[in-house]
C-alpha cells in the first residue's frame, strides 16, 4: 500500500484522540483579542505615519523657519512642504486601499500578497521620507556650513563636512537597523512562506 | 452583536471543531500553543463570519480561514517547549491495530510531516483530509498542476524517509 494512503487511513483515526472544546468555551474565545500580525503591522504603520507627520509638524513650530529664512532657502522649503504633504495624502490613501484588501477569506497566497503590498506602501513612504530627509539635510548642511565657515580655512571646512557626513550615515544606519530588527521579527515567516509558494508556482 | 448569528456560528464551529484541532496539531509545538492557536482561529473565524456566504460549505470556508491564521496571521508566543508537551500533542497511533513495521513507519511518517515547512504541511494536510486538487490549489492560491507536482515531490520525499 502507498505510504501516504496508510497515513490517510490513520489520519481519520486521529479524530478519536482530538480534544473537544465546549460550546460555552467557544463563545468566550470568540470575543478575545487575536494576536494577528496584521494588527501589529497596522499599528506600526500608523505609528510610522504619525512619526513622520509629527516631524513635519515640529518644523513649523520651532525656530528652524528662521534658520531657513536666514539661509535664503525659503523657496526650497515651500517646495518640499508641498511635496511632503501631497506624498502624505497619496501614501495614506494607498495604505488604506491596500489594507482594506487584506482578507482572511482570501487564498493563502492572496492573503500573503496583500499583506506584503500593504507593507510595501509604508516602506515606500519611509524610503521617500529618508530621501527627502537626506536632500534637506544635505542642502541645509551645505548652505549652513558655507554661511558659518565662510572665513575659516579649507581644512576646517573639510573636517566639518566629514563630521556631518559621518553623523548623517550613523543616523541613517540606526534607522535602517531598527527597521531590519522590527520587521525581521514580524515578517520573516511571512516572506519565507510567500517565497515557498512562489517557487511552487514558478513554472507558470 | 446579533445573538442569532452568534448562536449559529457557535453551533457550526462546535460541529466542525475537529478541523481546527487537526490544523493545531499540525502547526503547534506544544499543548499551550495548540490552545492559543485554537483561540486565534476561533477569533478570526468569528470576525470573518459575516462575510461568509452560504455559497461555499462552512467546512470549506473554515479550512481556508483556519490555515490562513495558522500559517500567516498567528504569532507563536515564545514559550519553553518541554519534551513532555511534544508527547502530549503528538499524533497518537493505536499500536494494537498495526504490526510493528507499520507502526514504526507511521511514526516515521508523522515525524517527517511535522518537519515539513508550513506550505508543504498545508498541502499534506488538505490531501489527508481528502480534498481534491482543485480545492487544494484554490485554498493555497497556486495552479492545480503545480499543486499536483508539489504533492508528488512530497510523496517521493516521504517514501525516501521510509526506504532510505
Amino acid at each position: 500500500m502507498d505510504e501516504l494512503e496508510l497515513l490517510k487511513q490513520d489520519w481519520k483515526r486521529q479524530e478519536k484522540s482530538l480534544p473537544h472544546v465546549k460550546a460555552e468555551e467557544i463563545r468566550k474565545m470568540m470575543h478575545k483579542k487575536s494576536t494577528s500580525i496584521v494588527k501589529w503591522i497596522f499599528l506600526i504603520s500608523i505609528a510610522e505615519f504619525l512619526f513622520w507627520i509629527g516631524i513635519e509638524a515640529l518644523s513649523l513650530f520651532d525656530d528652524s523657519l528662521d534658520v531657513i529664512k536666514d539661509l535664503n532657502l525659503e523657496i526650497f522649503y515651500r517646495i518640499s512642504l508641498v511635496v511632503n504633504y501631497t506624498a502624505i495624502f497619496i501614501f495614506i490613501y494607498l495604505f488604506y486601499r491596500n489594507y482594506k484588501k487584506i482578507s482572511v477569506n482570501d487564498s493563502i497566497r492572496g492573503l500573503m500578497r496583500n499583506i506584503i503590498i500593504t507593507r510595501k506602501t509604508v516602506k515606500a513612504y519611509v524610503l521617500f521620507n529618508l530621501v527627502i530627509f537626506s536632500i534637506s539635510f544635505g542642502v541645509i548642511a551645505y548652505t549652513g556650513l558655507d554661511d558659518m565657515l565662510g572665513a575659516e580655512s579649507t581644512e576646517v571646512k573639510v573636517y566639518s563636512i566629514i563630521f556631518m557626513v559621518i553623523f548623517f550615515v550613523v543616523v541613517l544606519l540606526l534607522i535602517i537597523g531598527f527597521y531590519v530588527l522590527l520587521y525581521g521579527i514580524l515578517t520573516k515567516k511571512l516572506y519565507r512562506n510567500y517565497k515557498t509558494l512562489k517557487e511552487i508556482d514558478k513554472n507558470d | 452583536m446579533n445573538s442569532d448569528l452568534e448562536k449559529k456560528f457557535v453551533k457550526l464551529l462546535d460541529e466542525h471543531q475537529n478541523i481546527v484541532h487537526k490544523i493545531c496539531r499540525m502547526y503547534a509545538d506544544s499543548q499551550a500553543q495548540h490552545k492559543d492557536l485554537f483561540q486565534d482561529i476561533t477569533v478570526q473565524l468569528w470576525k470573518a463570519y459575516p462575510k461568509f456566504r452560504g455559497d461555499a460549505k462552512f467546512s470549506t470556508w473554515m479550512y481556508r480561514v483556519a490555515l490562513n491564521t495558522a500559517i500567516t496571521l498567528y504569532r507563536k508566543k515564545k514559550r519553553r517547549v518541554r519534551t513532555q508537551d511534544i508527547d502530549e500533542i503528538g499524533f497518537k497511533i493505536e499500536a494494537h491495530q498495526y504490526d510493528d513495521t507499520t507502526e514504526q513507519n507511521l511514526k516515521l511518517m508523522y515525524a517527517a510531516v511535522r518537519q515539513l515547512n508550513d506550505i508543504d504541511k498545508a498541502l499534506v494536510f488538505l490531501y489527508l483530509e481528502d480534498k481534491n486538487y482543485t480545492e487544494i490549489s484554490e485554498t493555497l492560491g497556486i495552479s492545480e498542476v503545480n499543486a499536483r507536482v508539489k504533492m508528488n515531490r512530497i510523496k517521493k520525499k516521504l517514501r525516501t524517509i521510509l526506504n532510505p
